[in-house]
């Protein structure tokens, strides 16, 4: 609660602040935006501060600090992210004494980019070498697809897969689900045992991203100049109407995440599956101990036989934030923290990152893990798969609370796409909840063009029958808007003029911002 | 906090007359036993309610992070005193004895506060009651509606203030703010209003002992009562304030211990085994607030009750 009424203080301070910077600097920064400002070294000893709530980083950075005398670096610990740091980073920029590094999930750093507090350090030395030792999709995480940008360097990620009782699948002679056809017929014939196949977790919005990602959908895109949101895709219908349809024939259960309820339901047998990252085994390792060595990991089961696609669900950057002092040795001892090889050996084995670097994937560790798994070389058979998984969902600026409140609505739809047309052109209420998204002085919403959908009286009368109904057709709608970025200043053409190009080789890697067009 | 002082005086003095005064001294007037037995069952089923809470805390903070799911969540195992001590090891040991730094710095910001707080806010009220002066009313007021700003709303301008002086991340920054307690003004000036005597102040002066010296000679010693239940309020007031060490602190080795719980607690998902030690340290972080109470009950209850009856 306090948390809360901290957020909202924090965030008009900082709108307000921000409105009045913006008024001041004016055109200065947009320029800057563009061109990474020139990044020399500093002379002398340097002193970095780094703010992180990774467990064992501070051994880590020991490591550093005895191998480079003249750059020290301090590491402070907080709360995570969401409970408190973050909004601390934006309080500190907004006062000028943000520490010179600052830990940063994937799904913030594009608030932090909108909100003008990471330094760019793709000037920096050997940042835009370094392109070649990260996966491609992290890569795109932490330059949003801008042209001589780097805001931050990939650290871990969260790779999806399925954890699943081996034993109980064994004995009740139910076939491991591959595809996610055969998942929801399980989950038919684990009902009929008295269990469930597994938990629909209703607050977790990354979870489902990763579910979405899996599935190739785009929620955010960005062409250097504005933002696409679109976060009704056909790919985003798919899983919201597969998962709603476990949901209504009460398949899964809808216990709070994390919680001891959730934590006794995996331990007494009550799910017998759980999609989740590679950091999950952890969590049942500890929450579930009477099932240990019982569970076995598997690929998460697919949309289409036969294929290969994972989510993510987590992960996290090291940013240099705005106002560092000194963003070359800044710059330079992230690379290090997330390439060197000892150091990612350490973190993984203290801090339990997942590496998001190549050189990570290549790291011993994921040790601690294996207890819980019977078949561990099914990890490591994933742990490749991971690697050369194609890249898809970004992850793009947005009002938190919007969001996850729109996606809060998705989840708490029921009925939601079940509507007999299922979709609306009318998008006034949502062109308002969009308008909420920018509040920030510096986006602007401008309605996307919405593809022609038949609309049937059906559908109208069904907004008129019952206000419910109405709130419910508006989940439906699709929600696009382009959230347009003054401070992004125009880049090259677009790189989305080879539409046509993408569309002849559907398996090519995108560039960001091309979504809509290509699909 | 349950110390009820015996109501008997006080139907006394309400004039009825004491005609059945012998039934009074035995079960109080026409009570039946229905009317009993009502306010009994909601005051059981409420210190049920308040009670549970605790009770979970206390059998919880004797088992392993995986006994708390897989055990009755209200009675303890088989091991109990084993693990609950198991646990309080880990818990003083886990990170360089940082809980036990934790649980220091709490002690220094709300032990330290509340002392100085209300010391400072005993003189003010004191002043404020005892002595004429323009624009007293002002202050007062001005104080008085300082009660009405909730501190988390203050957190942030606090934050922009302390970092211009640069103070952010320091002792300073959870300790200075802490030492302010509008309501103690307003308790201390009610307080030394209704219990100090202007004739004795009067007397005091006569017998030539200087202003400062009367305050604490005399009047802290009338004014005790309410010392203490400003003292009070302010201890745990400090001792639960989380917002604002969460926007000043960055480094862990400040942290009072509600903040570093909070935490752990965050990162649980990350460290799993964190979860029991978070249960335990709950248990270690109410103690002082209890022992506080406790010793300091006597005083604050039987200031409650005086001046009731003349």
């Amino acid at each position: 609660m306090r948390a809360h009424y901290g957020k909202v203080t924090a965030a008009f301070a900082m709108i307000s602040a921000l409105a009045l910077s913006g008024c001041s600097a004016g055109g200065d920064s947009s320029e800057a935006g563009a061109e990474a400002v020139p990044c020399e070294a500093s002379e002398g000893p340097v002193e970095l501060t780094f703010t992180t709530w990774v467990p064992g980083m501070d051994q880590v950075v020991e490591l550093w600090n005895t191998e480079n005398p003249d750059i020290q670096v301090q590491v402070q610990t907080g709360p995570n992210g969401n409970s408190g740091t973050y909004q601390n980073f934006f309080n500190q920029i907004q006062a000028g004494n943000a520490p010179d590094l600052g830990q940063i999930e994937y799904d913030a750093l594009p608030n932090f980019r909108v909100q003008d507090g990471l330094e760019n350090i793709a000037e920096c030395e050997g940042i835009a070498d370094a392109q070649d030792q990260f996966v491609d999709w992290t890569w795109g995480q932490v330059t949003f697809g801008e042209e001589g940008s780097v805001y931050a360097i990939p650290q871990d990620s969260g790779p999806m897969a399925m954890y699943y009782r081996a034993d109980l699948f064994e004995e009740a002679g139910i076939e491991v689900p591959t595809t996610w056809e055969e998942y929801a017929a399980a989950a038919e014939q684990i009902k009929a045992q008295g269990s469930y196949i597994t938990n629909f977790p209703k607050t977790d919005v990354n979870w489902f991203a990763g579910m979405v990602w899996q599935n190739g959908g785009q929620w955010f895109a960005n062409d250097g100049e504005s933002w696409d949101v679109n976060l009704t895709s056909p790919e985003s219908e798919e899983v919201a109407t597969y998962w709603q349809d476990l949901l209504s024939k009460d398949l899964v259960s809808t216990l709070p995440s994390f919680s001891d309820e959730w934590n006794a339901s995996f331990n007494t047998g009550q799910q017998w599956t759980w999609v989740s990252a590679v950091w999950g085994a952890t969590t049942l390792s500890d929450g579930a101990p009477d099932t240990s060595g019982k569970w076995a990991v598997a690929p998460m089961p697919q949309w289409e036989d036969g294929g290969e696609a994972a989510g993510n669900w987590g992960g996290s950057s090291t940013a240099v934030l705005k106002g560092s002092d000194h963003p070359a040795e800044a710059a330079k001892f992230a690379l290090w923290l997330n390439t060197d090889p000892e150091a990612l050996a350490l973190a993984n084995e203290l801090g339990g990152l997942y590496p998001r670097g190549d050189v990570g994937h290549r790291t011993r560790g994921l040790r601690r893990r294996r207890r819980v798994l019977r078949r561990a070389e099914d990890l490591r058979r994933l742990r490749r798969r991971f690697r050369e998984r194609e890249p898809r969902l970004h992850l793009g600026p947005h009002d938190d609370a919007d969001l996850h409140g729109r996606l809060g609505r998705i989840r708490c739809c029921h009925r939601w796409l079940r509507h007999p047309d299922g979709r609306s052109r009318e998008r006034t209420a949502e062109d308002r909840r969009l308008a909420r998204i920018a509040v920030h002085p510096r986006l602007r919403v401008v309605p996307a063009p919405l593809p022609d959908l038949p609309r049937s009286a059906a559908s109208r009368k069904g907004r008129g029958a019952s206000r419910v109904d109405g709130v419910l057709l508006q989940c439906a709608e699709p929600v696009e808007a382009r959230l347009q970025h003054a401070a992004f200043p125009p880049t090259t053409p677009s790189p989305c003029t080879r539409a046509a190009d993408l569309r002849q080789d559907p398996l090519r890697p995108r560039p960001l911002g091309c979504n809509r067009l290509a699909g | 906090m349950t110390a009820a002082p015996a109501t008997a005086p006080k139907r006394q003095r309400g004039g009825r007359p004491t005609a059945n005064s012998a039934d009074t001294r035995t079960r109080g007037p026409r009570q039946s036993v229905m009317s009993r037995s009502a306010a009994m069952l909601i005051m059981g089923v409420f210190t049920l309610y308040f009670l549970t809470p605790i009770w979970w805390l206390l059998t919880t903070s004797t088992k392993t992070g995986g006994e708390i799911t897989s055990t009755a969540p209200l009675w303890f195992t088989a091991d109990s005193l084993g693990t609950f001590f198991g646990n309080l090891g880990r818990l003083f040991s886990y990170g360089d004895g940082l809980f036990g730094r934790w649980l220091l710095n709490s002690a220094l910001y709300a032990g330290v506060g509340a002392l100085i707080g209300t010391i400072i806010a005993a003189m003010c009220g004191y002043a404020l009651a005892k002595y004429e002066f323009r624009g007293r009313e002002a202050i007062f007021n001005i104080v008085l509606s300082g009660v009405l700003v909730p501190a988390t709303a203050l957190a942030l301008p606090l934050f922009l203030i302390f970092s211009q002086v640069n103070l952010t991340n320091t002792m300073w920054a959870v300790f200075l703010p802490s030492l302010v307690s509008p309501f103690g003004v307003y308790l201390a000036r009610i307080y030394a209003a209704a219990s100090v005597p202007g004739e004795l102040l009067e007397a005091a002066r006569l017998d030539g002992s200087g202003e400062i010296r009367t305050f604490f000679t005399v009047s802290t010693r009338l004014m005790a009562p309410a010392l203490v239940t400003i003292f009070l309020f302010q201890f745990v007031a400090i001792w639960n304030n989380f917002f604002l060490p969460l926007i000043m602190l960055r480094d862990q080795d400040l942290f009072p211990v509600t903040l570093g719980l909070y935490a752990w607690n965050s990162q649980i998902s990350q460290i799993p085994e964190l979860r029991s030690l978070v249960i335990v340290g709950a248990l270690v972080s109410i103690l002082p607030l209890i022992i506080a109470f406790l010793a300091l009950q006597r005083f604050w209850s039987s200031g409650l009750g005086a001046g009731s009856v003349k």
